[in-house]
């Protein structure tokens, strides 16, 4: 007789009274996955509780299976409306059921049972789903990420025993930025993601207790292996960290950490990774002159220590000192190391590495790393392929060839043993030095006046592998899981060779004869610096070495890079995305620079992939195939008709996420993942028989509801308002359009739809804004910016939008200036962006701007000075305003720039601040109208925005 | 005792232990560690030239092997070579690395891909730079090393693709990865490039150049160098240049003086300079009546092919997929070819090289 939900009630009381019990003495919180029900039970009680609910009966005497079912679909949440599913599954919960009561239903078992609580951010925003999503631990569609990015990091995870729930989970946080944003968020929830790590990668306990149910563990093994990728990678990552648990270089290594290595927690981690060291590389540029090269290692590993860092490395500019004036794209440190000709010296000791966005500690880390060595002399070898090589030791050996670097000019006058070569860098001097292979008292002591020592006794060398940085005379890279070796030579006669790492105990080897090489293997050792020290002895009995240390290997240890899919490193394609990592919806609208360089003549062919929620594959096509290189224009202008395609907006309409994919054969692909921004409120799209209807979605948990607006594409500056009981049940979009506003609390969501009319012609492509919302004088000017704003910014949705939306901003930019600047100046405005062209319609500008006529004329003339940025740019028009007397005042001329570029941005600036800035630009329309004409005149040279009069300028 | 010392012979086996490859009974630097060693050095130092890689990887075998250096290095060139065929390595010209101003030739390491072999087995390709491998244990462990290349097989009802495309491997399709040049008559190539030639500027003192030797015997490659002296003609040449490895070109001699040089590779095009001058001797071969040779030696599986002179990469590329590499005898390239794809394998070699099949071994 099956059991009454009673009985279930009950069932599921003692089992997790029980649990909870047991759990008391660890720190381990209680999951309503771990419930202990099998598939048929479960099955049981879903029928129940929905004929309980299709009764109308009480719910609350129920309320642990309630739990329980909730979490079930926690746990098979495809990642896309949770409610929706929810009352699809749950037939009369809409009527009967509550959102509220669920909550306060995990609320007690967390309360009683000692539950867990969702926490970060995500959680804050989606208060009552969280539970559901949380207490299931680790739904369906977040598995094959949550096992990708634990294969990712199984180098890092070795050390996984010593570390806490919340350490391990810091540590998935910080490195899992290239999966989606809702992974990232769940990532929040650092003590139970380590939990769960812990759970899945090691035995340990607390208290007798493991950190899931062994049931509930077990659960998720078996789902997680049932897809082969996933399996395969969970079981790698487990093999990894047990073997490296139990192997015995671990026991070895421990003992062998370096000051810096032997600290603890997080800090050490942090040491360790914190290794931007520069290298400086010579290559011929001609017979006798040499181009400087300088090395930046991959800012990866800083990004890993942070989200914030990471954060601040995807979305900042930064330049390389001695290289040029330009802006590197943002992320570009994100990538692999990256090699650059040095133009001009940056001199000893300069970071060598700026940001446009400074954060204090990436500028820290810069400054104390990625820089030169310090001079005055920069030493390199000779190899045998020609390159040169520093030495960071400084040591010089007989027999070899060098070039010196000088900040000094009068470098080869004052040592006659160097001969002159160039090298093409501003700034330093070069010399050649040719060692004999026997070294004279008088060289020995000029080379030591430059820094430098000549060594002749022992040699030390790399065995076997090749090793990273290897710099010829000491300096040297490893990988945590590489058990280095190394070759030692002597030319004189020596006994005995006294090792030690990291000043430790001595091992005494015995020497073999002179020009007879002996090797040495050291154990794996843990990541951070780590010091091989070298004497040399005479006589087996000596105990005392017979000089200091005859060789010092420096080896930097670290964790390997695990290879990413879908990224290009040093395969001959360099791409450039920017933003980094761009939501579907600005991907889609055309906000994503794309550029690729690399060998000429070959072709790229990029593609794109849409799927929905549940990861059905809605749309993949072929965007372009380019030959390299891909500028962005070129891409920008592909791109926009690739979008523009009827089919395509409609199957956009209906996707959750996509894959942009650039594929050059042999050289490897490019993937980036896009995704739709999740907001707790958010409008939802749908296309029924090619008819847009839309539907807002509230995960807010609010009691209040939400407030809806809209404006017609037609009076763009009409609000009306929305019912909400309609925009939460969905309703069909009527002709043309518009734009869709929803606010609850700090939360808002703005969507613009555009459902094109079936006219012949050109009749139903365009709609015409009616503004005369906006005629007189009582209306505000930030109203017009707050309707800008909002125009500007909100996501597009339906054929046609684009170009529509840009009929409504290019209208009320217009009656923006008009207001600021005047009619005449508005109407010429319009006259000039219907034909960028006409010499008259910018002569008729020019005459409008006012002032000294000499003022627009040198506009007009030297308006390209701001490209260079908008930090130049405003010195350089403040310095004109000022020169032809129309502004003294920086602060302003900046406004001004401002105003005319990014007018729809201006709304963050405080209300005061704003207001006073407007009143004073009205008093100074000169200056207004100069910086529109810089503006239009730049806009009119990029592609897609010339129309709308909006140049690209950074703000 | 953290510091061990250990002989020559065990560092050869504890790197190929690190390089993730199966003991040997006997601890000899193999073609399969040579090979090993490079990808690990290109995944280092890539993009470089080829000699960086060649010196990192002498430098750090030294002491461990009893030829002499110069014999190595020898081998270690011609192993960057066969990687460079077998897609480990990319040799790609025109290409910016550190001075976004300036374009060269650079070795690059290739992203782990894999080529689908007629077979239903796969030909696996590239690097990553920090691990032996990009492949999980399960699937490491069944790799078969032959020679350079590095091949995985299915097992029952596997589909391996599938598998490998899920680990983020790229799929390189047989068309791409084989790609030649158009096909075209030896006299239709000879043509377009002495037009191209002709069109060239003077090219005023070239010093130091040597020439293929067209009159010389087809079938000993390094015999038909030489420096020229008094002849007239047009010749497969290459030219020294103040730094990095000689050029390749076709060069128009009046009296051993060149006054004209085409460099290779031709602008905008993937082939590298090499290639395009080893094909160009093969139709300036057939184009004369002495066509370059092959040998075909009956082996059980099918039959060996011989090659005495350098091919272009996009053809042994083919018959690295369709074959296998195998050892040398008295030629410059083998390669064993089974015995189903031995006729359009000589149809290609007749067609698109315009060699000719030699009858017995001398």
């Amino acid at each position: 007789m099956p059991l009454s939900l009673e009985d279930w009630q009950r069932r599921l009381e003692k089992h997790f009274t029980q649990l909870a019990t047991a759990r008391s003495h660890s720190d381990f919180p209680l999951f309503a996955l771990e419930h202990d029900l099998t598939e048929s039970e479960l099955e049981e009680i879903s029928t129940q509780l929905r004929s309980r609910l299709a009764l109308g009966l009480r719910l609350d005497p129920h309320w642990l299976p309630w739990v329980v079912y909730a979490t079930e679909l926690g746990y098979d949440y495809d990642g896309g409306e949770y409610w929706r599913s929810f009352e699809e599954r749950t037939p009369r919960w809409r009527d009967k059921g509550s959102r509220n009561q669920l909550r306060e239903w995990f609320a007690r078992f967390q309360l009683v049972y000692q539950g867990v609580k969702p926490s970060g951010t995500w959680a804050g925003h989606f208060p009552i789903i969280a539970w559901p999503i949380t207490h299931a631990i680790l739904s369906k569609y977040l598995q094959w990420q949550f096992a990708k990015t634990l294969y990712d990091l199984r180098y890092r995870l070795v050390g996984l025993e010593a570390l806490s729930p919340e350490a391990v989970g810091q540590l998935l946080a910080a490195n899992a930025w290239q999966a989606s944003s809702r992974f990232r968020e769940f990532l929040q929830q650092e003590a139970l993601t380590g939990r769960i790590v812990l759970a899945l990668l090691s035995d340990r306990s607390v208290g007798g207790q493991s950190p899931i149910y062994p049931q509930t563990l077990q659960r998720l093994v078996c789902d997680l292996e049932r897809v082969h990728s996933t399996g395969e990678w969970l079981k790698e990552t487990r093999r990894f960290v047990a073997d490296r648990l139990k192997g015995a270089g671990r026991g070895l290594a421990a003992g062998l950490a370096s000051p810096e290595a032997r600290a603890s927690g997080r800090k050490e981690n942090a040491d360790a990774s914190l290794y931007i060291r520069s290298s400086l590389m010579l290559r011929r540029s001609g017979a006798s002159t040499w181009s400087a090269i300088v090395d930046i290692p991959s800012f990866a590993s800083i990004a890993a220590l942070s989200s914030e860092l990471r954060a601040s490395l995807a979305g900042t500019r930064c330049k390389i000192a001695g290289t040029g004036d330009t802006w590197l794209p943002k992320g570009w440190l994100l990538a692999s190391a990256r090699r650059r000709v040095l133009k001009s010296w940056p001199g000893a000791g300069a970071p060598l590495v700026s940001f446009e966005v400074p954060n204090a500690m990436l500028d820290h880390s810069v400054a104390s790393e990625a820089r030169l060595s310090a001079g005055p002399v920069w030493l390199c070898r000779v190899g045998r392929d020609g390159l040169a090589y520093e030495i960071a030791g400084r040591i010089i050996r007989p027999g070899r060839k060098y070039i010196l670097l000088s900040e000094a000019a009068d470098l080869l006058s004052r040592h006659p043993f160097l001969t002159a070569c160039d090298v093409d860098c501003d700034g330093v001097s070069a010399a050649e030095l040719t060692m004999p292979e026997i070294v004279q008292n008088d060289l020995s002591s000029g080379l030591e006046q430059l820094g430098l020592h000549v060594a002749r006794t022992v040699r030390i060398w790399p065995a076997g592998l090749s090793s990273r940085g290897w710099d010829g005379e000491g300096y040297s890279e490893w990988l945590t899981t590489e058990a280095p070796c190394f070759g030692i030579v002597h030319d004189h006669p020596v006994d005995q060779y006294g090792l030690s790492l990291n000043n430790g105990a001595e091992t005494l080897i015995k020497a073999r004869p002179t020009g007879s090489p002996l090797f040495v293997k050291l154990p794996q050792l843990p990541a951070g610096s780590h010091t091989l020290c070298i004497t040399t002895r005479r006589g087996y009995q000596a105990s005392t070495p017979t000089s200091a240390a005859a060789g010092v290997v420096t080896l930097h240890v670290r964790e390997p890079e695990p290879w990413a899919p879908g990224t290009t490193s040093h395969s001959g394609l360099a791409i450039s995305v920017d933003p980094l990592d761009p939501s579907l919806d600005t991907f889609w609208e055309g906000g994503v620079g794309v550029s690729v360089l690399g060998p000429a003549g070959r072709h790229v062919t990029c593609t794109i992939s849409l799927n929905s929620a549940s990861g059905k594959e809605l749309l993949s096509d072929e965007i372009g195939i380019f030959e390299l290189p891909v500028t962005t224009a070129e891409w920008t202008k592909k791109f926009s008709q690739f979008a523009k395609d009827e089919g395509r907006v409609w199957t956009y309409l209906e996707a959750a996420s996509g894959r942009f994919l650039i594929k050059c054969d042999e050289l490897g692909e490019f993937a980036l993942r896009l995704e739709r921004d999740v907001k707790p409120v958010r409008w939802v799209s749908r296309s029924i028989n090619r008819v847009p209807t839309v539907r807002l979605t509230d995960d807010t948990g609010r009691d209040e509801v939400a407030v809806c607006r809209f404006f017609s594409l037609r009076r763009p500056a009409a609000p009306i308002p929305l019912d909400t009981e309609t925009v939460l049940a969905g309703f069909p979009v009527s002709l043309p359009g518009g734009l869709f506003e929803a606010r609850h609390g700090d939360f808002p969501d703005t969507i613009i739809v555009s459902v094109p009319e079936i006219k012949v012609g050109f009749q139903g492509l365009v709609v015409e804004p009616d503004l005369h919302d906006l005629d007189g004088d009582t209306v505000q000017v930030t109203f017009i910016l707050d309707l800008l704003q909002r125009w500007s910014t909100a996501r597009l949705l339906g054929p046609l939008v684009g170009l529509r939306r840009s009929r409504v901003t290019e209208r009320l930019i217009n009656r923006l200036y008009s207001r600021l600047c005047g009619k005449r100046w508005a109407e010429a405005e319009a006259a000039y962006l219907s034909n960028p062209r006409a010499e008259a319609e910018l002569r008729q500008l020019e005459r409008l701007v006012g002032g000294s006529p000499g003022f627009p004329v040198v506009l007009r003339r030297d308006y390209e000075r701001m490209e260079a940025g908008t930090v130049a740019g405003t010195e350089w028009y403040a310095d004109v305003a000022r020169r032809y007397q129309v502004c003294s005042e920086k602060g302003l001329c900046e406004f001004a720039l401002q105003l005319a570029s990014n007018s729809d941005k201006l709304l963050k600036l405080p209300k005061s601040v704003l207001d006073r800035l407007l009143l004073e630009i009205k008093e100074n329309t000169v200056l207004l109208r100069g910086a529109r004409l810089l503006a239009l005149l730049a806009a009119s040279k990029e592609f897609g925005f010339a129309n709308i009069g909006l140049p690209r300028w950074k703000w | 005792m953290v510091i061990t010392e250990i002989s020559a012979a065990e560092v050869v086996r504890s790197s190929r232990e690190a390089l993730g490859l199966q003991a040997l009974s006997a601890d000899a630097i193999d073609d399969t560690l040579l090979a090993a060693s490079i990808r690990r050095a290109a995944g280092i130092l890539c993009p470089c030239s080829p000699s960086t890689l060649v010196t990192a990887v002498l430098e750090s075998l030294q002491y461990l092997f009893e030829s002499s250096d110069d014999d190595m290095e020898v081998r270690i060139t011609d192993t960057v070579e066969a990687l460079i065929i077998g897609g480990d390595l990319l040799e790609l010209n025109q290409v910016t690395t550190d001075d976004p101003d300036a374009k060269g030739t650079w070795v690059f390491s290739a992203p782990p891909g894999f080529v689908a072999r007629p077979g239903g087995n796969v030909f696996l390709v590239g690097i990553a730079p920090d691990e032996v491998t990009p492949l999980p244990a399960s699937l490491n462990t069944r790799v078969i090393c032959e020679g350079f290349a590095r091949v995985l097989t299915p097992q029952p009802d596997e589909n391996l693709p599938s598998i490998l495309r899920d680990l983020g491997l790229v799929e390189i399709s047989k068309s791409a990865w084989l790609k030649g040049p158009k096909v075209e008559s030896a006299t239709e190539l000879h043509d377009s490039m002495l037009r191209r030639l002709e069109e060239q500027p003077p090219s005023g003192s070239v010093a130091d150049i040597s020439i293929l030797d067209p009159t010389r015997a087809v079938d000993y490659y390094t015999g038909r160098w030489r420096t020229p002296s008094k002849e007239s003609g047009d010749y497969v040449a290459r030219r020294p240049q103040a730094y990095g490895a000689h050029l390749w070109g076709f060069a128009k001699l009046v009296d051993g003086i060149v006054v004209k040089f085409l460099d290779f590779p031709l602008p905008r095009t993937r082939w590298r300079g090499c290639d395009v001058a080893w094909h160009l001797q093969m139709a300036v071969d057939q184009h004369r009546g002495t066509p370059q040779l092959y040998l075909r030696r009956p082996v059980s599986t099918g039959a060996c092919l011989d090659f005495f002179s350098p091919l272009p990469l996009w053809a042994q590329r083919r018959l690295a997929v369709l074959g296998r590499p195998a050892p040398r005898e008295k030629c410059l390239i083998s390669y064993s070819i089974p015995e189903r794809e031995l006729a359009s394998e000589e149809m290609f070699l007749r067609e698109h090289l315009w060699l000719a099949k030699r009858e017995k071994p001398e």
